[in-house]
């Protein structure tokens, strides 16, 4: 749970709190703008604005044209389906399909990547990034940024994009804005598009593939070409526009889980951390240990996103969302092993350094306590600079049915 | 002077926020990215406006500006925000701001206006009227007793600071009311020079504005953040028209 | 690492300054001691503020060595007020005397004030011809025919740039000038003050 200070401020509704990393306003009623934004969902004219979305996306629609109308980044979980769907059945548009490989895939969302070929019966193309490097990045953001996610978060948000530029396709299609969702950073009425500031600030937690340097100096360019955005003077001169269709859809992720499964077979997969299991079955490293980190570092999980996103729905009061939370959160995550063997770091070491480094879980419990519940001190010792050895000489070893 | 395209950025307990009729505000998120990256698009100026101001307005500055160490900020930054003495005024100057913007009730503190104005220079200042409308009246927010004559007759005709106007109907929206602010400009007299905001995100109502001879420049709020390249492509858009940098 | 002195006048965008010569690498101190202002690698008088309120703070011996240093020719840059305080006298306070390293009065501006970005043209400089450069000023020193300056760029008919030996005087603000403004004191530090020699 997020815990309450003086320097905070709880939403009288949802579990958020003032100090959520994307920021929180708050009204006279102490409602937050997540809350707040999330009520336009009851007032809207949603038909209205579907129609606003038909209209912008005619005109990028190509008559006889072997070209594709539209670029749809995809995952193996999320809103990908549903966005799909929506792409391909609602608006008649030609997308093609792009996923930057996150390595860690799970059988879940291996199949899911698949059905969404078949099923939709549209182009895909993947990229997957330099096995090593990926392991380098992802043991200095562990370091630096508290974060397993970075590089995937980089890839995902940029790959489209170099696509699009690539091949003269301008307009990119994707499913829920997380900003909107979780804090209500516009209104729907914005129709806030893709930008770049985004993906740096909230995407990539103020630091992007220009600037990771300068946690690893002898990370050169090459190493993060995979990850480029392509500059300002190609977005302007291709004409380049994101659009999210949560501006002109009324979202609700669980109702359009349940479609999508019902329809298509859309797969869940079970968490250790969290009750829903329909949000990230794709990565196993993402619903378990980047899941822990987060909890260790902001105080809540995945588990708390989700009992928001149901009280703002209506589907349980806060009281039971309190318990879920409470249930969840402090749960260890699952596959540590796995993901430590990968990256090459005993689990035991690297569970032992992110505890200890991290002031947050000392507040949730006491220093004796945590020692005797998750470590045994004549077990298991902490080897300085563990994240600064490096394993480049060994062989990549896939973690998960990864590709 | 090639007319100015700008940017408004609204604070809220130290949050870079979206306002939308002066009341709501939803946030964007950390000054320091978004100044970043107004600087990289080549936005001519940028006020912030700090709606949740203490009674130090140079460290309220400090405090939003910390996290600029590593950054080499090099655009022109106008900031307001409790600014009420010239201590105050100069003081937010060292700390790195470059002109401050005063509010009404500064300005009927005739002593306090003058000495603003004396220390730091007349350009370094700029008087922000927000515009509110009723059926009877149209008066600057949170002052109805006050006529735009009344408040016309406290500035001087010869001063060399901007009047920024902005207009809490339109403040959020998607297109400015420029009827509205050039009826305002008549009253508080056309011999002074403008700065338009509120609702502005297209080309064309931007022209507009600055067709006027007494607008000097276009600050742009909620749009810069919602669209990728805002400021490149109206300058793109709007460069046949008129010079712009 | 280079030194530099910014003049403690008691006015003045003490912070962006400070930030654009950190920038530059320099290390930078803020004071008005007169070893520091003979002894810095540079000083650095800058802008935003009154000339009243500047020349009430510069003492007659303060102004004596901010002479002998422009004499010894070690590198002085004035920034838009700063390049006012180096003319000996200003309409805007008519009984304040200015440090006088640049002879002329400076004058209240036609158009009451300059507030943007505006081109200067400078000959035999491309490095820094027709860029922008941002200027916020009520006052100005008229384009006049001087035999005391080396060099001069005028700008929207009031001087911008003026150099006599290694002091530089400037109207606009480089270091609010993004790009445009870190070229141009590259220059002035290549081509003026030989720093890079």
């Amino acid at each position: 749970m997020i815990s309450v200070t003086k320097n905070s401020r709880q939403c009288t509704r949802c579990l958020y709190n003032s100090l959520h990393p994307f920021g929180l306003t708050f009204d006279l009623n102490g409602v937050c703008s997540g809350c707040r934004v999330h009520d336009e969902k009851d007032y809207l004219d949603w038909n209205e604005r579907f129609l606003l979305l038909k209209n912008l996306t005619k005109n990028y629609k190509l008559k006889n044209s072997r070209n594709y109308d539209c670029i749809v980044p995809v995952t193996g979980g999320q809103d990908s389906f549903f966005t799909v769907h929506t792409v391909v059945n609602k608006l008649g548009l030609n997308p093609l399909l792009v996923n930057f490989n996150r390595n860690f895939n799970s059988a879940e969302g291996i199949k899911n990547l698949a059905m969404l070929r078949t099923k939709f019966s549209v182009d895909f193309r993947q990229f997957s990034i330099n096995p090593i490097i990926a392991r380098r990045i992802v043991k200095t953001t562990l370091a630096n940024l508290g974060t397993v996610n970075w590089l995937w978060i980089a890839g995902q948000t940029s790959f489209p994009v170099r696509v699009a530029s690539e091949l003269g396709v301008p307009l990119i299609i994707w499913g829920a804005h997380q900003g909107i969702e979780q804090v209500g950073m516009y209104s729907y009425l914005d129709e806030v598009e893709m930008t770049s500031r985004y993906r740096r600030e909230h995407d990539l937690m103020g630091v992007d593939e220009k600037t990771i340097f300068q946690f690893d100096p002898d990370f050169n360019q090459k190493d993060i070409t995979a990850l480029s955005y392509p500059d300002d003077d190609l977005i302007l001169n291709c004409g380049i526009k994101g659009i999210y269709l949560n501006n002109y859809i009324r979202w609700d992720s669980v109702a359009q889980h349940e479609f999508v499964s019902k329809e298509y077979g859309y797969i869940g997969r079970k968490s250790s951390r969290t009750y829903y299991k329909y949000d990230n079955p794709d990565c196993p490293v993402y619903g378990e240990f980047q899941d822990f980190l987060k909890w260790l570092k902001l105080g809540y999980g995945k588990v708390t996103d989700h009992v928001v996103r149901d009280i703002r729905h209506k589907r349980i009061s806060k009281s039971i969302a309190v318990k879920q939370v409470k249930k969840f959160e402090n749960k260890l995550p699952k596959d540590v092993d796995k993901f430590a063997n990968w990256l090459g770091i005993p689990s035991s070491n690297l569970l032992l350094a992110i505890l200890r480094n991290s002031t947050n879980f000392a507040n949730q419990i006491s220093e004796d306590s945590w020692k005797e519940r998750f470590i045994s001190k004549s077990k298991y010792s902490l080897k300085p600079n563990i994240f600064n050895k490096s394993l480049i000489d060994q062989d990549f070893i896939n973690f998960g049915k990864g590709i | 002077m090639i007319k100015r395209i700008g940017a408004s950025l609204i604070i809220d307990r130290k949050v870079l926020v979206n306002s939308y009729n002066f009341v709501h505000h939803l946030p964007v998120g950390k000054l320091v990215h978004t100044v970043s990256r107004l600087q990289e698009l080549g936005v001519d100026e940028i006020l912030i406006l700090n709606k949740s101001h203490s009674a130090n307005p140079a460290s309220d500055f400090q405090e939003l500006f910390k996290e600029f160490d590593n950054f080499k900020l090099s655009t022109p930054i106008a900031y307001g925000g409790g600014i009420e003495s010239h201590l105050d005024a100069n003081s937010v100057i060292r700390a790195g701001a470059d002109r401050v913007v005063i509010s009404l009730k500064t300005l009927l503190n005739p002593q306090a206006f003058f000495k603003i104005n004396e220390f730091l220079g007349e350009q370094a200042v700029i008087l922000h009227l927000p515009i509110d409308m009723t059926d009877t009246s149209v008066h600057v927010f949170g002052y109805e007793p006050y006529s735009l004559q009344q408040i016309a007759s406290q500035i001087p005709i010869d001063w060399g600071g901007e009047i920024l106007i902005s207009s809490v109907k339109q403040d959020g929206a998607k297109s400015p009311n420029l009827q509205l602010f050039n009826k305002c400009v008549v009253q508080l007299g056309t011999k002074h020079k403008y700065i338009y905001t509120s609702g502005f995100s297209t080309p064309n109502d931007i022209l507009n504005a600055l067709d006027n001879y007494w607008v000097n420049s276009v600050a742009i709020g909620n749009f810069l953040h919602r669209s990728e390249l805002s400021i490149r492509k109206i300058k793109q858009e709007i460069s046949p028209e008129i010079e712009v940098r | 690492m280079k030194t530099c002195l910014i003049l403690d006048y008691g006015v003045g965008n003490v912070q962006s300054l400070s930030s654009f010569l950190k920038h530059q690498n320099y290390i930078v101190s803020n004071g008005k001691s007169k070893d520091d202002i003979l002894s810095s690698d540079l000083l650095l008088l800058p802008g935003v503020g009154s000339f009243k309120t500047a020349a009430d703070n510069i003492s007659t011996e303060i102004t004596e060595v901010i002479k002998l240093r422009h004499k010894l020719a070690r590198p002085i840059l004035g920034i838009c007020l700063g390049l006012q305080l180096l003319y000996s006298e200003s309409e805007e306070a008519e009984t304040c005397k200015g440090i006088g390293i640049f002879l002329g009065k400076v004058k209240r501006l036609e158009d009451l004030s300059r507030i943007g970005w505006d081109k200067v043209n400078v000959d035999k400089a491309n490095e820094i011809s027709g860029k922008y450069f941002y200027f916020n000023h009520s006052y100005a020193v008229p384009n006049l025919t001087s035999t005391d300056i080396s060099f001069k760029s005028i700008s929207g008919g009031y001087d911008s740039i003026v150099i006599q030996k290694k002091t530089v005087g400037v109207q606009f603000h480089p270091e609010k000038s993004q790009e445009a403004g870190s070229v141009f004191f590259k220059w002035i530090e290549d081509k003026i003050w030989g720093v890079n020699d």
